[in-house]
C-alpha cells in the first residue's frame, strides 16, 4: 500500500544528512513501528510521507501510496493535498501547540469533515459528536464547544486523533503520539490507537523512541540510526534476537528493574565521519575497520533486513 | 468578561479626568493670548482689554476649571478665540473633509498591508517579499512632507494630470471631481501608513506560520488559502488590531501634513493654524478629544481582543 | 410592494439630482469665474472686526468703502460718499452719500447706516481696531467710557444725521488726516441694530444671508476651503464684469504656484516670492504685476536694557550706516522693493526723495563707535525663522558689523519664541515689519503718546512738530513739518530702516484691468475682466 524507495533528506545549510536512501513499505491494515534516537530521522520520514518537508530541505526519493506516485522534490503541494487528511492522517507529538487556539475543538474536527467530505454543518457536527464519544471525550456536546486551552493534554491528543481519523484514512502516521503525555494517559491513547486502527482497518505508522510503545502496538519494526535504516524485523524477532548492535544498544538502554543501570552509554560524537560509513560506527562496541565504509542492507530470512558488516 | 470591560471603562474615565486637569493647567500656565504683542498687527490696546473681558480669560483658576469642566459635560467645548464661534461647530464643519480623506486611506492602507504582508510572509525570502520589504522601508524613512511635494511635482507640475490643492474645482463639483482631488493626498497617506502596517502584518504572520498548528493544518489537507483565512489571519490579528487601534484617533484629528501640503480643508490644518495662533480653547478641545479617542480606541481594541481570542475571554 | 416603489422613487430622484448637478456645473462656464488664491481662510467676513489680511481682503469684496484713497497719490477720493465739505471752523465735515445706494436686499443705504456704524465702532464692547481713528470725534471718548447699553444705541454729540444722504461729523480738534480714516465700510443698520455689539462679529446677517453693498455678494463659504462670491448687479459703480470669484484657500505656496501654472488659478495676489518671479514670467500665460505698499521692514533697536551701548545715539547711528541697502534690495529682493532711509514712504505726499542717510561707510561708522567709547562689543540679533529674506539681511548685517568690531550673534527664532523675546525685551536688535497709514502723519509710531509707539521713542521736538502737522490742513505746510520730524527722528537713529517691499502678484494673461491698491487688492475689481478666455475650449 505504502512503498517508500530511496528516501533521502539533507539540509545543506547545516550539513546534516537527515535520511539517506531509506526504503520500506507498509501493508494495508498493518502497524509498523519506527524507532531510533532523537535526530535519527524518524520525524523526517513522517513529514516526507505527508509531503511536509520544510522548504530548505533537499530531498529525493519516491513514494507510492495506493497507486499514486509521488516523487519528492517534484510532486507539487496540490498532489499531496489529494491524500492528506483524507487517505493519510497524521498525529504529531505535542498536542498543546497543535490546535488552533482561536477555534473550538469541535469545529476543528468538523471542519476537516466539511472540507474533505463536503458534509453540511449539521452532519459534520453529528459525526464529530460520534467521534468524540468514541474517543472518550465526554460529554461530547460540551467538549466540542470548548477551546484548546480548556482541555488537558490527553484530551487534546484525543481531539487531534479525531481530526486525523475522521475521514477514515488508509494510513495513520502517529509521530511520538504519547511522548508529551502523562504515563497513565499514554496507555489510554495507545489503546485508542490500537482499537481505532483495528476497527477501521487503517494501517498505522507508529513513530516512537520508546521501545515499550513499539512493542505494544507494532507488528513490524524499522530501526533508524543517523538517517539510515539499520534493521527491519517482525516485532517479536527484533526484541528476542536483535541483529544490529544499535538495536541491541537501544534495547539495553531501556531501564529495567532487574538489571543495574550500568550500561555504558556512548554519547554521539563528532558527526563528520558519519557521512560515510555506518552511522553507528563511532559508538559501536563491536566496530571493526570495515565499518568506516557503508555496509549494505542485507536481507535475512522472514523478511528481516540488517545493515551491518559484523552481523552475528 | 463584563467585569474586565467595566474595569477598563473605569480606568478610562479616571485617565480622561486626569487629562482634563493637565490640559487645563498647561494651557493656563502658557503665556500670552492670541492678540498679544504681535508687532505686525495693528491693534487698539483698549479694545484688546475689552476683548479679554468678553472672552472670560480672567478670574481665579479653580473656578475657571470647574466652569470649563461643567461646560464640557454639557458638550460645550468653548468658543474659539480667533473665530469667535463654538469650537465644536468649527470642528464639525471640517470633520467630513477629514473623514473623507482619512477613512479611505486607513482602510486602503490596512487592506493592502494585510494582503501584501501575508503574501510576503508566505513567500518569506522570495523576490516579492524582499521588494516589498525594501519598499516599505523606503516608505517609512521618507518624510511624508517630502513625499507629498514629490507627488505634487510629478503629477501636478511635471505631468499636470492631478490638482495640487483643495478638494473641488467649483462649488458644485461632482463626486468624481472630489475623487480626483483625493488621489494625491490619499496616495501620500497610504504610502506612509501602508509601510508601517505592512511590517507589522508580515511579522505577525511569520510568527503564526512558525506555529505547529499550521503544519498540522497542512497535514489535514487544507488548501493554503483556507489555512490563511482560518488559521493564519485570525491568529495574526491581535498585533494588527493593536496597531490599527493606535491609528484610529488620527482618523479624526486628521492628517496634519497631508492636509497642509495638499490644502485639504480638514481638521488637521485647522489644528495647525489654531496652535500657531494660540487659540487655547481649540488646543484644549483637540487635546481632550484626542485623549478620549485614544482611550476609546484602546477600549475598542480590548473589546476586539476578547472577541477574537477565547483564551482572554475565559480568563476572568 | 410599497417598499420597492419607494426605493424606485428614491433612485429616480437621485438620478435627477445627479443630472441636475451636472447641468449646473456646465451653466457657469469657466470664462466667467476668477480663481484667486488665499494663503489662509478668512476668519470673519465682518469688515469692522477683521484683523488679518485675508479677512480684510474678503470683506473688501463684499463691502464698499465710505471713502477711498487714490492708489498712486493716496489722496482721499469719493466712494460711497460722493462729496464732502469742511466748514469754516475746520472741525465740521458734511459728507454726502451718492443717490440711490441700495443694500443687496433692496433696502436703501442711508446716512443712518453710517451713523449706526460710527456708533458701533465707538461702543465699549467693540473689539475691532478702528476706534482710535474716531477718537477725535466730539463725544466719542465719553460714549466709549459709558456702557449704557449692550446695543449700538444712544448718541455721540459730534455725529449728526442731516438727511437721508448727509451726515455731519464734528471733531473736537483740527485733525488733518481724519478723512483718510473713513475708508471702512458701513454695516446695515436695519439688520444689526437689534444685535448686541458683543455678538456682532459672527452675526449671520453678514455671512449666510449676506447683506452687503460691495461689488460682489456672498454665495457660499466653506471654511478652510473656499469663498464663493457673485457679481452684485446693483453695485453703485456698475455690475462687475466677472460673474463669480472663487477664492481658494491654499496655505501651501508651492501648490499655489503649481495650480497657477496648471491654469487652475487665475491670480496669486500679493505674496509671490521674488525667487519665483522669473520662472512665472517665463510662462506666456502668466503676467507679473507689482505695486508699492504701505509697509516696511526695519531693525528694531532695544535701548531699554541696562548698560547697553545702544543707549548711545552715536552707536545707533553707526549701526544704521552698516548696510548697503541699494545692493541689498538689488540682490536679495531682486529690485522688488524701495530702499528706505526714514519713516516716510514713497507713496506719502510728504516723501522726500532727496532725503537719505549718510552713505554706508564703514570708516565713518568705526569713527563714531570710537568716539562713543565702544571699540568692541557684542549684540544679539533676532528674527523669525523661515523668513529667508530676513535671514539674509541678518547675515549681511553680521558680516558688516564684524568689520567695525561689533560681534553680532544671530538667533533665528520660531514665531512664538520670537514674540516672547520681543515682549520680554530679550534682544538687542530684531528684524521686524510694520504697516503705516495712508496719511503721512507719523504720530502712531513716533509721537511719545502714539498708540503704536512700542519702542518708547520720545522727542519733545518731534512731538510738537507732529501735533502741528495734524493740526494744519495745508498740504505744503504739512509736508514741511513731516520732513522736519523725519530728519529729527532719523538723527536719533531709533531703528534701522531697511526697505519697503512691493506686492508681487502673478495673474493669468487673460485677466485684464487688474490693478491693486497699496491697501486693497480688490479696489477696482468691478473693472476686471477675463476677456481672452471665451475662445478657449
Amino acid at each position: 500500500m505504502l512503498t517508500i524507495t530511496d528516501l533521502s533528506v539533507a539540509f545543506p545549510a547545516s550539513c546534516v544528512q537527515a535520511l539517506s536512501e531509506v526504503s520500506f513499505f507498509v501493508a494495508p491494515g498493518e502497524t509498523v513501528g519506527i524507532v531510533g534516537e532523537s535526530g535519527s530521522g524518524k520525524s523526517m520520514t513522517a513529514l516526507a510521507i505527508a509531503g511536509l518537508l520544510p522548504p530548505v530541505a533537499k530531498a529525493s526519493g519516491e513514494i507510492r501510496f495506493w497507486g499514486r506516485r509521488f516523487v519528492i522534490g517534484v510532486s507539487s503541494d496540490s498532489d499531496w493535498r489529494a491524500i492528506r487528511g483524507v487517505e493519510l492522517g497524521v498525529v504529531f507529538q505535542d498536542p498543546s501547540i497543535g490546535l488552533n487556539p482561536l477555534l473550538s475543538v469541535g469545529s476543528q474536527v468538523s471542519e476537516v469533515l466539511r472540507f474533505h467530505l463536503r458534509k453540511s454543518k449539521l452532519e459534520a457536527e453529528k459525526e464529530t459528536v460520534r467521534l468524540f464519544n468514541l474517543l472518550g471525550l465526554y460529554p461530547a456536546k460540551v467538549r466540542m464547544r470548548q477551546f484548546p486551552h480548556q482541555l488537558s493534554g490527553g484530551m487534546k491528543q484525543r481531539v487531534m486523533l479525531a481530526a486525523a481519523i475522521c475521514c477514515r484514512p488508509r494510513l495513520l502516521i502517529a509521530d511520538e503520539p504519547t511522548t508529551a503525555l502523562d504515563v497513565s494517559v499514554q496507555a489510554q491513547i495507545l489503546c485508542l490507537l490500537k482499537e481505532l486502527t483495528a476497527a477501521a482497518d487503517t494501517a498505522l505508522l507508529l513513530i516512537s523512541h520508546d521501545l515499550g510503545v513499539i512493542a505494544q502496538l507494532a507488528e513490524r519494526v524499522l530501526v533508524l540510526c543517523a538517517g539510515q535504516l539499520v534493521e527491519e524485523a517482525a516485532v517479536a524477532e527484533l526484541f528476542s534476537r536483535p541483529a544490529h548492535p544499535y538495536t541491541r544498544f537501544l534495547l539495553a538502554s531501556v531501564p529495567r528493574l532487574d538489571l543495574p543501570l550500568a550500561l555504558k552509554v556512548p554519547a554521539i560524537e563528532d558527526n563528520d565521519q558519519l557521512l560515510s560509513g555506518c552511522g553507528f560506527a563511532s559508538r559501536c562496541p563491536e566496530r571493526v575497520s570495515k565499518c568506516l565504509s557503508n555496509p549494505p542492507l542485507i536481507r535475512l530470512s522472514h523478511g528481516r533486513k540488517v545493515r551491518c558488516h559484523n552481523r552475528r | 468578561m463584563i467585569r474586565i470591560l467595566l474595569n477598563r471603562l473605569w480606568q478610562t474615565v479616571i485617565v480622561l479626568f486626569g487629562v482634563t486637569l493637565i490640559t487645563f493647567l498647561i494651557m493656563h500656565s502658557a503665556p500670552g493670548h492670541p492678540l498679544q504683542a504681535n508687532p505686525e498687527l495693528r491693534l487698539d490696546p483698549t479694545a484688546v482689554e475689552r476683548w479679554l473681558e468678553l472672552q472670560e480669560l480672567d478670574g481665579p483658576l479653580p473656578a475657571q476649571y470647574l466652569s470649563w469642566l461643567s461646560r464640557l459635560f454639557r458638550g460645550d467645548f468653548g468658543m474659539s478665540l480667533i473665530y469667535n464661534r463654538p469650537v465644536l461647530e468649527l470642528a464639525l464643519e471640517r470633520l467630513p473633509a477629514t473623514l473623507f480623506l482619512t477613512v479611505p486611506a486607513f482602510l486602503l492602507a490596512l487592506g493592502l498591508a494585510i494582503s501584501c504582508g501575508t503574501w510576503a510572509a508566505l513567500r518569506q525570502g522570495g523576490f516579492g517579499d524582499r521588494l516589498l520589504g525594501l519598499g516599505s522601508l523606503a516608505g517609512l524613512s521618507l518624510p511624508s512632507f517630502w513625499l507629498g511635494i514629490i507627488l505634487m511635482m510629478l503629477f501636478s507640475y511635471g505631468y499636470p494630470w492631478l490638482p495640487a490643492a483643495g478638494m473641488r474645482t467649483a462649488e458644485d463639483s461632482s463626486v468624481l471631481d472630489i475623487l480626483i482631488h483625493l488621489i494625491l493626498p490619499l496616495t501620500m497617506l497610504v504610502v506612509g501608513s501602508f509601510s508601517y502596517y505592512f511590517r507589522y502584518v508580515r511579522y505577525a504572520v511569520l510568527a503564526v506560520l512558525s506555529q505547529d498548528f499550521i503544519k498540522i493544518a497542512r497535514a489535514r489537507g487544507f488548501t493554503e488559502l483556507y489555512i490563511v483565512f482560518r488559521y493564519v489571519l485570525p491568529n495574526a490579528s491581535l498585533p494588527i488590531v493593536t496597531v490599527a487601534a493606535l491609528s484610529l484617533p488620527l482618523l479624526f484629528t486628521g492628517a496634519l501634513v497631508a492636509e497642509y501640503v495638499f490644502s485639504w480643508p480638514g481638521i488637521g490644518r485647522w489644528i495647525i493654524s489654531s496652535t500657531l495662533a494660540r487659540d487655547y480653547p481649540v488646543i484644549m478641545a483637540v487635546n481632550l478629544s484626542t485623549a478620549a479617542l485614544v482611550a476609546l480606541s484602546n477600549f475598542l481594541a480590548d473589546l476586539l481582543y476578547l472577541l477574537i481570542d477565547p483564551r482572554l475571554r475565559f480568563k476572568a | 410592494m410599497l417598499w420597492s416603489r419607494v426605493l424606485v422613487l428614491i433612485a429616480i430622484s437621485f438620478v435627477f439630482l445627479f443630472i441636475n448637478g451636472c447641468q449646473k456645473s456646465s451653466e457657469v462656464t469657466n470664462s466667467q469665474i476668477l480663481h484667486v488664491a488665499a494663503p489662509a481662510s478668512p476668519i470673519t467676513l465682518n469688515p469692522l472686526f477683521a484683523r488679518d489680511a485675508v479677512s480684510l481682503e474678503a470683506a473688501a469684496l463684499l463691502h464698499p468703502q465710505l471713502l477711498g484713497t487714490n492708489p498712486y497719490t493716496l489722496e482721499v477720493e469719493p466712494r460711497l460718499f460722493a462729496s464732502w465739505e469742511l466748514h469754516a471752523d475746520n472741525l465740521t465735515y458734511h459728507l454726502r452719500l451718492r443717490e440711490g445706494l441700495l443694500w443687496s436686499d433692496g433696502t436703501p443705504l442711508t446716512a443712518d447706516d453710517v451713523a449706526f456704524t460710527l456708533l458701533l465702532i465707538c461702543h465699549a464692547d467693540y473689539t475691532g481696531w478702528l476706534y482710535p481713528l474716531l477718537r477725535f470725534v466730539e463725544g466719542a471718548e465719553e460714549y466709549r467710557k459709558t456702557r449704557h447699553s449692550p446695543y449700538a444705541q444712544g448718541a455721540i454729540p459730534g455725529i449728526r444725521v442731516i438727511d437721508e444722504q448727509t451726515i455731519a461729523i464734528r471733531l473736537k480738534q483740527v485733525h488733518a488726516p481724519f478723512l483718510s480714516y473713513l475708508t471702512f465700510p458701513p454695516l446695515p443698520a436695519h439688520k444689526l441694530q437689534n444685535v448686541k455689539v458683543a455678538d456682532m462679529e459672527e452675526h449671520p446677517s453678514l455671512k449666510n444671508v449676506g447683506v452687503g453693498a460691495g461689488p460682489y455678494l456672498f454665495t457660499s463659504w466653506r471654511p478652510d476651503e473656499y469663498l464663493l462670491v457673485r457679481a452684485n448687479p446693483d453695485y453703485y459703480l456698475g455690475k462687475p464684469e466677472i460673474a463669480e470669484i472663487y477664492y481658494r484657500i491654499i496655505p501651501n505656496i508651492e501648490a499655489q504656484v503649481i495650480e497657477l501654472l496648471a491654469g487652475k488659478l487665475d491670480l496669486l495676489p500679493t505674496a509671490v516670492k521674488v525667487e519665483d518671479v522669473e520662472m512665472l514670467a517665463a510662462d506666456r500665460q502668466i503676467r507679473i504685476h507689482k505695486n508699492s505698499r504701505l509697509v516696511y521692514d526695519y531693525i528694531a533697536i532695544n535701548h531699554k536694557q541696562e548698560n547697553t551701548p545702544l543707549k548711545d545715539r552715536r552707536v545707533r547711528q553707526a549701526l544704521a550706516m552698516l548696510l548697503e541697502k541699494d545692493e541689498l534690495v538689488a540682490n536679495l529682493l531682486l529690485g522688488f522693493a524701495e530702499v528706505l532711509h526714514g519713516p516716510l514712504l514713497p507713496l506719502h505726499f510728504a516723501y522726500d526723495s532727496e532725503f537719505s542717510q549718510e552713505k554706508g561707510s564703514l570708516p565713518a561708522a568705526r569713527e563714531l563707535l570710537l568716539q562713543a567709547g565702544y571699540p568692541q562689543f557684542k549684540l544679539k540679533l533676532i528674527f523669525n525663522s523661515g523668513n529667508i529674506v530676513r535671514e539674509n539681511v541678518a547675515l549681511l548685517f553680521k558680516e558688516q558689523a564684524a568689520q567695525v568690531g561689533v560681534d553680532v550673534q544671530i538667533h533665528a527664532l520660531e514665531w512664538e519664541a520670537f514674540l516672547a523675546a520681543l515682549t520680554n525685551g530679550d534682544y538687542d536688535l530684531a528684524i521686524l515689519g510694520r504697516s503705516t497709514d495712508a496719511d503721512p502723519d507719523l504720530s502712531f509710531h513716533w509721537h511719545s503718546q502714539g498708540a503704536g509707539n512700542r519702542t518708547g521713542y520720545a522727542n519733545e521736538q518731534v512731538d510738537r512738530l507732529l501735533e502741528a502737522g495734524a493740526a494744519v490742513l495745508d498740504r505744503g505746510k504739512r509736508t514741511e513739518l513731516y520732513r522736519q520730524s523725519q530728519a529729527l527722528i532719523v538723527a536719533d537713529a531709533p531703528i534701522i530702516w531697511l526697505y519697503s517691499r512691493q506686492a508681487i502678484h502673478a495673474a493669468s494673461a487673460d485677466l485684464h484691468n487688474f490693478a491693486a491698491h497699496p491697501e486693497s487688492l480688490f479696489y477696482n475689481v468691478h473693472l476686471w475682466s477675463l476677456a481672452g478666455r471665451d475662445g478657449r475650449p
